[in-house]
C-alpha cells in the first residue's frame, strides 16, 4: 500500500467528519440560542402555556386540580396528570408564578432527553466512537418538533427524560433489581406526567428485559403495573373521580385522519432519509443489530402514539417521543455502519503525518484493502445522507418555528399593553382569554375558563354552557380576548358557534394587539353598533359583517368577519352597475347614483375576495366575472370574503372595502384601477386633488362606517356605526 | 535517475501549487455566501422588515465585522498555507495539511449551500 493510499483513506474518512461536526454543531448552536431566546421572553409563546401555569399557581392556593363539578366556574380543565405540575407548583410556591420555571424545566428537560440517548447509544456502540452518539442526540434536538416545543412550558419534555430515564436503566442492567425498580418508578412518573408516555418506553424496556430475563421482565411489568394502578386509584378516591374524568374523559377529542395525513406528510417531506433508515432498520434491524429488542418497539409503540396527533387541537408535540426515537435509530446505524466490516488492526497501515519522508509501500492483503475501502465508501455515504438531513432539519427549524416565533417575540410593547389591560380589567371581574391567557396567572389572577377544553366538551355533549352563555349576554366579563391567527381561524375551534355569537351580540372589538381582539362589552346607550349589516338613519347598507373588527389601511377597511375564508357573503351596498376590470383579479367595483349630490357618480369597491395563494378560485359570483356593467341591486350576493392579499401573502379572512369619486364621465377613475393590488402605490392625497378627483367621500356618510385619520399603517377601529357621518 | 527524481518535484511542485492556489481561489470566493449565509441565519432569529430597525443594523453590523474577520482569516490562511507547504513540501504532514485544508473549504461550501 503506498503512501498516497494511505492518505486516502485516513483523510478521506476525516473529511466526513469534520463536514458531519461542523453541521452538528451549527445545529447545535441553533438549538440553544432559540433556547435561550425563548426562555428570556416573558410573555406566552403557546396557549397551553396559560392552562399549566394556571393549575400549578391553583395548587399553590389550594385549589383542586382536578375538579369533579364543572357546572360552576371556574370552568376549566386540567388535561394531564400532576407531576410536571405538581413540581411547577413547588417552585412557583418559592418564586411566585413565571413562565421561565417551566420552561426551564422543559428546556433542561430536552437537553437531559439528548444525553440520555447518547448514554443509550453509549452501550450500543463496540469501538466507543463519539460522533454517532453525538450524531443521534443532535438529531434529536434540531428536529423541527422538538425544537419548537423545548422551551415552553409543556409537559411533554420532562415526561420524555423520565420515559428515556427509565429506558436507560433497563438497557444498563436489565439483570439488577435496583435497575428494574428504578426504570418502574421512572416509567410511572413518565406515565404521571403524560399518558401517552406510559406506552413506547416501559414497552420497549419490557421487551428488552424479555431478551435477557423473562423473570426480570415480570418484575418490571408488575411493579410498573402495581404503582401505576395505585396512584390512579389514589387520584381518583382523592379527586371523587375527578381525575378519570380530566385526564381521559374530557381528551377524547373529535378525530380526524385528515390531520394525520397532514403531519406523516409532514414528518416524510422533513424526514425521507430517516424514514428510509426506519424501513432498513426494521426489515434488517434484527439480524445485524443488539439494539432490536428495545428500538423496535420503541419506534413502532412511538408512532402508534403518535397518531393520536389526529384529535382536535393536537399539535407537534405529539411527534416528540417519536423524534427521540429516530435519533436513537440515527445514532445506532451511523454507529454500526462507521466500521461495517471488521478490520483487524494489527494488518491495517497506520499514516504517521509526523514523518519526515514519504513512507515506502507496504504490503496488505488484497481482501482487507478491498474491505478498507469498502468500510470508507460506506462511511463517505451514510455520512453524506446524515449530512444532508441534519442539514434539511436545521433549515426546517430554521424557517419554520424559529422565524415564527421570531415574529411572535417581536411585539413587544402590544403584550405590555395587554398585560396592563388584563391586569386592570381583573379589577372589574373576570378577564376570558385563549392565546394569551397565561399573562393572568402569570399575574397572579387565576382563570376563569378555558375557551378550547370546554368548547370540546360542549361539543361533546358533556359540559352545558348555558350558564356561561349568559354571562356573556350579561357581560360579565370586562374584557374578552380572543386570537386572530393570521394563516388559520383557529378561534373556531376555541369558542363555540353560540360564544361567538353571544360575544358578537354583546361585545365589540375595540383593538388588536399581537394578534389578539380585544373585546369589551357593548355601550348600547351611548353609542349604536350595526344591526344586520345596517347602521340607523345611514343611505348604504354595510358589504359585509365584520365581527372581528376593521383595519383601516389608507381610506380603505379590511372588514374582517367571523368564519372562514369564502363563507362571509358580500353584498352590494346599494343599487347600481358591477364591473370588473380586465386587470382585477379578486375584486369588482359598484357605480352608483350619488345620494349625497344628485346627478353625481360614485364608486363602492370590494377586493381580495379570494383564498390565499390561490387567485384562481377567487370567491366572486361567476355571473360578475368580467362584468361591464350588470346591474345590481342593494343586498346581492356579490362574492365571499377571502384571505387573499397579493401573490405572496396571507391575511385574516376579510372584504377589503372604499368609496372612491368617479372619473371622467362617471367612470372609474384611471389613477385608482391598481386598487385592486393591495400593496399598490395609490395617488396621495394631494395628487388626487391635483388629478381632479373629489376625495372627499366618507365611508361614514353613506354606510356608518367608521374611518380613520391614520394614513400610512394599519389602524384598528372598532364594529360599530359612527355618528352621523363623523 | 538523478533526472527522474528532478522531473517528479517538479511535478510535485507544480502540483503542490496548483492545489494551494486552487484553495486561495475557492476561500476567496467562499467570503461573501458565507457572509451571506450567516446573515440569513441571523434574519431568522432577529430579522426586522423595518429598514431603520435596531435589528437591520445589527444585521448589517454583523455583515461589516465578518468582512474584516474573513478577510484577516483569508490572509493568514494563504500566507500561512504556503508557508507550511514550503517548509515541508513533500512530507506526510504536508499533504495531511493540504487534505484538512480542503475537507474545511467544503464544509463552508456546503454550508453556504445549505444555508
Amino acid at each position: 500500500m503506498k503512501f498516497i493510499e494511505k492518505l486516502f483513506l485516513h483523510d478521506l474518512r476525516l473529511t466526513g467528519k469534520i463536514v458531519l461536526s461542523t453541521f452538528l454543531g451549527l445545529a447545535l448552536i441553533i438549538f440553544l440560542a432559540q433556547g435561550v431566546i425563548a426562555l428570556i421572553f416573558e410573555y406566552p409563546l403557546d396557549y397551553g402555556e396559560g392552562q399549566l401555569l394556571n393549575q400549578a399557581f391553583r395548587i399553590t392556593q389550594g385549589e383542586p386540580l382536578y375538579p369533579a363539578d364543572i357546572t360552576t366556574p371556574p370552568y376549566l380543565i386540567s388535561n394531564y396528570p400532576p407531576v410536571y405540575i405538581l413540581i411547577n407548583a413547588f417552585f412557583i410556591w418559592i418564586f411566585g408564578p413565571s413562565l421561565l420555571i417551566g420552561r426551564l424545566i422543559a428546556f433542561l428537560s430536552t437537553l437531559g432527553s439528548a444525553f440520555l440517548i447518547a448514554s443509550i447509544l453509549w452501550e450500543f456502540m463496540p469501538n466507543r466512537k463519539i460522533l454517532p452518539l453525538v450524531t443521534g442526540s443532535v438529531t434529536f434536538l434540531i428536529n423541527p418538533y422538538v425544537l419548537e416545543w423545548s422551551a415552553l412550558f409543556r409537559i411533554d419534555m420532562l415526561a420524555l427524560l423520565f420515559s428515556l430515564a427509565g429506558l436507560y436503566c433497563v438497557i444498563k442492567n436489565p439483570q439488577k433489581n435496583k435497575s428494574i425498580i428504578l426504570a418502574s418508578i421512572l416509567f410511572v412518573l413518565a406515565a404521571y406526567t403524560r399518558q401517552s408516555y406510559g406506552l413506547a418506553a416501559p414497552l420497549a424496556a419490557l421487551i428488552w428485559t424479555w431478551t435477557k430475563n423473562k423473570k426480570q421482565a415480570l418484575k418490571l411489568f408488575l411493579i410498573y403495573a402495581i404503582i401505576g394502578l395505585a396512584i390512579f386509584g389514589l387520584l381518583q378516591m382523592l379527586t371523587n373521580r375527578g381525575f378519570f374524568f380530566h385526564i381521559i374523559t374530557a381528551n377524547i377529542n373529535p378525530f380526524n385522519w385528515t390531520t394525520v395525513l397532514h403531519f406523516a406528510q409532514d414528518v416524510a417531506r422533513k424526514m425521507p432519509w430517516i424514514l428510509a433508515l426506519l424501513v432498513f432498520y426494521l426489515a434488517l434491524g434484527w439480524r445485524y443489530t443488539q439494539s432490536y429488542p428495545y428500538l423496535a418497539p420503541y419506534l413502532i409503540a412511538g408512532m402508534i402514539a403518535a397518531l393520536t396527533i389526529g384529535k382536535v387541537g393536537s399539535n407537534v408535540n405529539y411527534l416528540v417521543e417519536i423524534s427521540a426515537g429516530f435519533g436513537l435509530l440515527t445514532g445506532i446505524i451511523y454507529g454500526e455502519l462507521c466500521e461495517t466490516i471488521p478490520i483487524n488492526s494489527e494488518n491495517t497501515p497506520e499514516i504517521d503525518i509526523k514523518l519526515e519522508q514519504i513512507p515506502k509501500p507496504e504490503s496488505m492483503k488484497p481482501l482487507e484493502r478491498k474491505n478498507l475501502w469498502i468500510n470508507l465508501t460506506i462511511f463517505l455515504v451514510l455520512t453524506g445522507v446524515l449530512l444532508f438531513q441534519i442539514a434539511s432539519l436545521t433549515q426546517d427549524s430554521l424557517f419554520g418555528p424559529i422565524p415564527g416565533r421570531r415574529d411572535r417575540i417581536k411585539r413587544g410593547n402590544d403584550y405590555i399593553y395587554l398585560e396592563e389591560k388584563i391586569k386592570n380589567a381583573s379589577k372589574e371581574g373576570p378577564v376570558l382569554a385563549d392565546e394569551f391567557m397565561a399573562m393572568l396567572p402569570d399575574n397572579r389572577i387565576q382563570l376563569y375558563f378555558a375557551p378550547f377544553e370546554m368548547t370540546q366538551l360542549s361539543n361533546t355533549g358533556i359540559w352545558d354552557q348555558t350558564r356561561f352563555l349568559k354571562s356573556i349576554e350579561d357581560q360579565n366579563f370586562p374584557v374578552i380576548l380572543i386570537h386572530h391567527f393570521q394563516n388559520y381561524p383557529v378561534y373556531l375551534e376555541r369558542w363555540t358557534n353560540k360564544m361567538q355569537q353571544a360575544i358578537f351580540d354583546n361585545y365589540v372589538p375595540v383593538e388588536m394587539k399581537a394578534d389578539s381582539i380585544i373585546f369589551e362589552p357593548k355601550d348600547f346607550e351611548n353609542k349604536t353598533y350595526p344591526d344586520q349589516l345596517n347602521c340607523p338613519n345611514s343611505l348604504w347598507q354595510l358589504p359585509t359583517s365584520a365581527d372581528m373588527g376593521l383595519l383601516w389601511h389608507n381610506g380603505q377597511l379590511l372588514m374582517m368577519g367571523s368564519g372562514r375564508s369564502g363563507e362571509i357573503p358580500v353584498y352590494a351596498v346599494a343599487d347600481g352597475l358591477l364591473y370588473q376590470f380586465p386587470e382585477w383579479e379578486a375584486a369588482v367595483s359598484i357605480q352608483h347614483e350619488d345620494p349625497l349630490n344628485p346627478g353625481e357618480i360614485i364608486w363602492s369597491f370590494y377586493g381580495d375576495m379570494a383564498p390565499a395563494f390561490d387567485i384562481d378560485n377567487h370567491y366572486i359570483k361567476t355571473k360578475f366575472i368580467g362584468a361591464e356593467g350588470v346591474p345590481v341591486k342593494a343586498g346581492d350576493l356579490i362574492g365571499y370574503q377571502g384571505s387573499w392579499l397579493g401573490a405572496y401573502e396571507q391575511t385574516w379572512v376579510h372584504l377589503r372595502f372604499t368609496l372612491l369619486p368617479a372619473g371622467e364621465d362617471g367612470g372609474f377613475p384611471e389613477p385608482l384601477v391598481a386598487i385592486d393590488d393591495f400593496h399598490a402605490d395609490l395617488p396621495a392625497y394631494k395628487e388626487q386633488i391635483r388629478l381632479g378627483l373629489d376625495t372627499s367621500i366618507s365611508l361614514s356618510a353613506y354606510t356608518g362606517l367608521p374611518e380613520s385619520d391614520i394614513f400610512g399603517t394599519l389602524d384598528f377601529l372598532p364594529f360599530e356605526c359612527a355618528v352621523g357621518g363623523e | 535517475m538523478i533526472e527522474v527524481n528532478r522531473r517528479k518535484a517538479t511535478i510535485l511542485t507544480i502540483l503542490v501549487a496548483a492545489l494551494w492556489i486552487i484553495s486561495a481561489v475557492c476561500a476567496f470566493l467562499l467570503i461573501i455566501p458565507i457572509l451571506d449565509s450567516i446573515t440569513l441565519i441571523y434574519a431568522a432569529f432577529w430579522a426586522d422588515p423595518n429598514p431603520i430597525g435596531q435589528a437591520y443594523y445589527l444585521g448589517v453590523s454583523i455583515r461589516q465585522m465578518g468582512v474584516l474577520i474573513f478577510s484577516m482569516l483569508f490572509v493568514i490562511g494563504i500566507i500561512g498555507g504556503a508557508e507550511i507547504q514550503a517548509r515541508n513540501f513533500n512530507k506526510p504532514s504536508s499533504w495531511h495539511f493540504m487534505f484538512i485544508t480542503y475537507a474545511v473549504e467544503l464544509t463552508l461550501f456546503l454550508f453556504t449551500m445549505f444555508f
